[in-house]
């Protein structure tokens, strides 16, 4: 712990918070903060009344209280024109070129929060997560000096985005997630004539953080498998079903796999969303529904490798979950983060079609040898990149130089 | 046993050449993103748009916010915005009319997209149960 933070007031702002929420970058919020004031560095959480996102109505009271162990302060969500910035989020996605006033009245509608903005001025640091809504947005505009950005930045066409591209080059400093997220900021501030001088600091990878915690033994992990009515062994995919996230994509893999596999394996998929899985594998493929946290260890240890099919991650916190399991990683080449992760680790493969995919996934599986070594190159890695000992003297280090 | 995670996949990229050239695999498995996840814009997408067709200027809506001179200045843009509002009016009924002909227009191609998509699904479902004697 450093000077700049022993006495600092810090708080963590994001746009919607409690243990019902359960986006990455909110999950990253609430266990960086937790873990920060859980080992002296109090912080606190400014946010909003809203827990839908697409909503974002006013919810839960406006209140000032603890909730585990951290100090929460919400505040009504501001007037914004819920059609209006609808419209222009689907244009951006779908490839519209906005003007900056077009840019400035699609964060003007995003969810942002007067209230939030008033109670960020008591405090010396503001951390603002993540880039793509009205609460981080305006903070930087309204603070740039005091706000640090974790942008948790994904390579979309919001991110390329003039006003988002400001918002980066304005913030005090940038904590990023991953050595390939930093790729990407490079190459939007370096793409963008708006930005000219590029960033205020050099941006600090701080990302999120694990315990050296005993693996699952094997019969935990085939209890599990037994639970689920699957063999121990499949290959999981762990998040969100749908098309963002590449799942799709994973399908026709998968698909191709199972053609010209000898002995093929069922796919386990982990979590909740629409997108199901065409005719032609419907039956090798087992709906494991939401997982408890409890219960995720064992999932991530009974399965032969952990499949990561999306090109929009930022931080990938499944590999390291996958690893602290005793499981090796499979993920999409065409992601910088998570090639870089696997890249630096050498904890798993990597794929980008239905060959690379079918070859890669019987190299790993189809030898016990090759499969445990990858593994223990993953929680090596973990361990040694983000160990949440390593992740905080990060943090305290950045605010450091940027005081 | 250490694993050399590069080798690896280096000889993953000549296994694949190498099938590949024994015709294992086809022109679609070493196609990347074979899903393309740019789904045409949805209903729910171009009711947003179709609200935002009609354009409709609030004439009343006339205020200045200059100490002092502020009532003066509010006065005389009312005037200015009576006397321009015919014109006002006629362009903003135009524009209204091409935006709600484009969102219609856009909103059959859209509707025609999704119908294509589903019988394209249907059909490569139907081919695929087929091949393997599903049904």
């Amino acid at each position: 712990m450093t000077a700049a933070t022993t006495t600092a007031r810090i708080a963590f702002v994001a746009p919607r918070f409690g243990p019902s929420v359960v986006g990455g970058a909110e999950t990253l919020c609430r266990l960086l903060a937790k873990n920060l004031t859980d080992h002296g560095t109090p912080v606190d959480i400014i946010t909003t009344c809203a827990i839908d996102h697409l909503t974002w109505a006013n919810v839960l009271p406006e209140s000032d209280r603890l909730e585990d162990g951290l100090r929460v302060r919400r505040f009504a969500v501001g007037e914004r024109d819920g059609r209006l910035f609808s419209a222009l989020h689907g244009a951006i996605q779908h490839g519209a070129r906005l003007d900056y006033g077009q840019q400035v009245q699609w964060m003007a509608n995003s969810a942002w929060s007067p209230g939030a903005l008033s109670a960020a001025r008591e405090y010396d640091w503001v951390v603002a997560i993540p880039y793509l809504f009205g609460t981080s947005f305006w903070q930087v505009v309204a603070d740039p000096d005091r706000t640090v950005l974790v942008p948790c930045l994904h390579d979309e066409p919001h991110a390329r985005q003039s006003v988002v591209i400001d918002a980066l080059s304005s913030a005090r400093g940038l904590m990023l997630n991953a050595a390939g997220e930093r790729d990407l900021v490079e190459k939007l501030v370096g793409d963008d004539t708006a930005a000219p001088g590029g960033l205020r600091t050099t941006p600090w990878i701080v990302g999120c953080g694990f315990d050296d915690e005993r693996p699952p033994s094997s019969a935990e992990a085939t209890a599990f498998a037994a639970r689920h009515g699957v063999e121990p062994g499949y290959l999981l995919y762990a998040g969100r079903r749908e098309h963002g996230k590449g799942v799709a994509d994973l399908y026709a893999y998968y698909a191709t796999y199972r053609r010209v596999a000898e002995h093929p394996r069922p796919l386990a998929l982990m979590g909740t969303g629409d997108l199901r899985p065409p005719g032609e594998i419907a039956l090798h493929v087992v709906d494991l529904g939401f997982v408890d946290a409890s219960d995720r260890p064992a999932a991530y240890a009974a399965a032969g490798l952990l499949v990561q099919p999306s090109r929009l991650e930022s931080f990938g916190m499944v590999l390291f979950e996958s690893w602290l399991a005793g499981t090796p990683v499979f993920v999409n080449e065409d992601s910088d983060v998570l090639r870089r992760h696997c890249e630096a680790s050498g904890g798993g493969l990597r794929f980008r079609n239905g060959a690379t995919f079918s070859e890669g996934a019987q190299m790993i599986l189809d030898d016990p040898a090759t499969r445990t070594a990858l593994a223990e190159a993953g929680r090596q890695y973990t361990l040694t990149e983000f160990r949440w000992s390593t992740v905080r003297a990060r943090f305290h280090a950045a605010l450091e130089e940027w005081s | 046993m250490d694993a050399d995670a590069e080798a690896m996949m280096e000889e993953l990229r000549q296994r694949v050449e190498a099938k590949r050239a024994a015709g294992l695999y086809a022109v679609d498995d070493i196609r990347e993103s074979p899903s393309d996840p740019r789904v045409p814009y949805l209903a729910e997408e171009l009711a947003h748009v179709a609200d935002l067709a009609e354009i409709s200027p609030n004439l009343d809506d006339v205020r200045s916010t200059r100490r002092g001179v502020g009532i003066a200045v509010g006065k005389t843009k009312s005037v200015l915005t009576r006397a321009t509002s015919q014109p006002l009016l006629g362009l903003a009924a135009q524009a209204t009319t091409f935006n709600s002909v484009l969102v219609s227009y856009l909103s059959q191609l859209a509707q025609e997209v999704a119908a294509l998509r589903a019988e394209v699904a249907r059909l490569t479902d139907a081919d695929s149960r087929g091949a393997t004697g599903d049904e």
